[in-house]
């Protein structure tokens, strides 16, 4: 048991430093595979495996990733027009994400464990406590209190949720500009998708985009560190990162999701029990990994966001709200 | 995950994404541990809100209780800068306007108008001025004038904001008070360097929000002598 618990640790320290070029001590006592990346123990690898073998959903998806003619949604497809005009945009900044007991459970009685670390559950030794209950994630993610306000937020969606399940193929589409804009004039921007994710891996995508769902915290259905939230539409897809018209890098996976209202006083992001459900935001999210064809998996690869930060190094993902926001929605 | 064309073409097999994917879905929260220990020059106190020169195109925040070691700001700007700013957020002071000017009474009640950033930004002397934050909250969040005087607001942020202060319009508990006989009023969306004004002519106490931003509770009073 003992030896399962420091094996587990250590995966959590290999998640948390094996991928963005310069690690804490346990990353440099590890053999490099490539600049920048870590290479896992078969043991560690194990241990990978067998939390992301217990994700909640993946019962469900191997029902549903091998549809060829999946069915549609009830009454119709959805055609989903979103934009903002006018005013800023908050970025999220690394934060200690506090943690929920309605979504996390306590020590003597967890919840959210399995899948992979931080991106379905999170495990216990990733959880600091105090008193019987647990207090915040031990280490920093996109998913905390801190942020930055950006000038010049420009939004525009137009997407059609018309595919209702998770399948081989879908008819959701999903074409979405993003940008926002530095105090000294850079453009920051990103563009979706050429393509979308037919159906998830550890928890559904719905064909690409969805509607009237209820998604994160609670439900599994993508990171439990951020709220069990309303979700009026949402989408999983490829686009492009770029700054001042340049791509920067493409592709890179890009979610979206407009949603019921999760930040509270002082901007700090809500526990289940706190969220506003009368009052909407939009969150993009670009994250840190990449598809890598040729070998027929995924590269750990922080997002190339050409923003830079005063300790020089660049931020390595988007994690960013839109909240002055013109929202239309009808059957087709 | 599979990805496909969009719409429609053949998937990519989930399991040649699937071991990238599970790793990589760590990487997006895990990776910022590292960025924060490369911030040595920003670790050394307690961190509460700063506002930065909204000017500028930025401001961070970070919350109150210091739970986090440290502040990631755009290099637009130094740590010394934050610094002031966080001693300016720590307290909100009540505020009050003295002497008042006499006030017309042939003027309507609750006047209000929206001036467009184009027009002189001085506003009379009589006049009290509320700032519109980045760090969402009004400042300062309390004032206290005289029957008669009226108060600038100013959206010196980033955001659009809203002064609201109209029960039809509130959907929280507690967003929206009026003393009796006060009447509602609303700036509508107000942008970066809008400024709206509004005459307060019934005494009590005015309870308002921002529209947007009512579910972080950015709330604001005047009381009216």
């Amino acid at each position: 048991m003992k030896r399962t618990i420091q094996t587990l640790l250590g995966v959590v320290a290999l998640l948390l430093t094996g991928s963005f070029g310069v690690a804490p001590a346990l990353a440099q006592e590890m053999p490099t595979q490539m600049p920048g990346q870590m290479e896992m123990s078969a043991e560690q690898m194990q241990m990978i495996h067998r939390l992301q073998a217990m994700a909640p959903a993946r019962g469900y998806l191997d029902a549903h990733k091998m549809i060829d003619q999946p069915l549609g949604l009830l009454g119709g497809p959805i055609q989903i027009d979103i934009s903002q005009d006018a005013g800023g945009v908050f970025v999220a900044m690394p934060d200690r994400r506090q943690l929920d007991p309605h979504v996390f459970g306590t020590p003597d009685m967890p919840r959210a464990v399995a899948g992979t670390p931080g991106i379905n559950g999170l495990p216990p030794m990733a959880r600091g406590e105090e008193d019987g209950n647990y207090t915040t994630m031990m280490m920093p993610s996109p998913f905390g209190d801190a942020f930055m306000a950006m000038g010049d937020g420009r939004l525009q969606i137009n997407a059609t949720d018309a595919t209702a399940t998770d399948a081989a193929r879908t008819d959701d589409t999903v074409e979405m500009m993003a940008s926002w804009k530095d105090g000294e004039g850079n453009v920051y921007e990103v563009r979706c998708c050429a393509m979308l994710t037919a159906h998830g891996m550890e928890f559904p995508t719905f064909g690409g985009v969805v509607t009237n769902h209820i998604l994160h915290g609670f439900t599994r259905i993508g990171t439990a560190l951020m709220p069990s939230e309303y979700t009026y539409f949402g989408f999983w897809g490829m686009g492009q990162v770029l700054k001042n018209g340049e791509v920067l890098d493409a592709p890179r996976l890009v979610h979206g999701m407009l949603t019921e209202y999760v930040r509270t006083d002082g901007y700090a992001l809500a526990f289940d029990d706190e969220v506003t459900p009368t009052r909407q935001h939009f969150h993009l999210m670009v994250a840190p990994f990449q598809p890598v064809m040729e070998s027929e998996s995924f590269e750990q690869r922080p997002v190339h966001t050409g923003m830079m930060l005063p300790n020089g190094m660049e931020l390595p993902f988007w994690h960013v709200m839109f909240e002055n926001l013109q929202i239309g929605g009808h059957r087709e | 995950m599979a990805i496909v064309n969009n719409p429609g073409s053949t998937p990519i097999p989930p399991h040649r994404l699937r071991n990238g994917l599970l790793v990589g879905l760590g990487a997006l929260l895990l990776l910022s541990s590292f960025i924060l220990q490369q911030t040595p020059e920003l670790s050394a106190d307690p961190v509460v809100s700063s506002e930065l020169n909204a000017s500028r195109g930025l401001a961070v925040h970070v919350p109150a209780g210091a739970r986090l070691e440290h502040v990631i700001v755009n290099n637009s700007v130094s740590p010394e800068e934050i610094a002031p700013a966080r001693e300016a957020a720590t307290s909100e002071p009540e505020a009050s306007v003295e002497p008042a000017q006499p006030t017309d009474p042939a003027e309507p009640e609750g006047l209000s108008e929206q001036v467009s950033p184009a027009q002189p930004n001085d506003p009379p002397e009589s006049v009290m001025v509320v700032e519109l934050t980045n760090t969402l909250t009004f400042s300062p969040l309390s004032i206290t004038i005289r029957a008669g005087e009226t108060v600038e607001w100013r959206n010196t942020s980033l955001m659009v904001h809203t002064v609201t202060a109209d029960p039809s319009k509130a959907t929280v508990d507690g967003s929206v008070s009026l003393p009796s006989g006060g009447q509602p009023f609303d700036s509508g969306n107000l942008n970066p360097e809008a400024t709206f004004r509004h005459t307060f002519r019934t005494p009590g106490t005015y309870r308002y929000f921002c529209i947007p931003h009512e579910g972080v509770r950015m709330r604001g009073t005047v009381i009216v002598r």
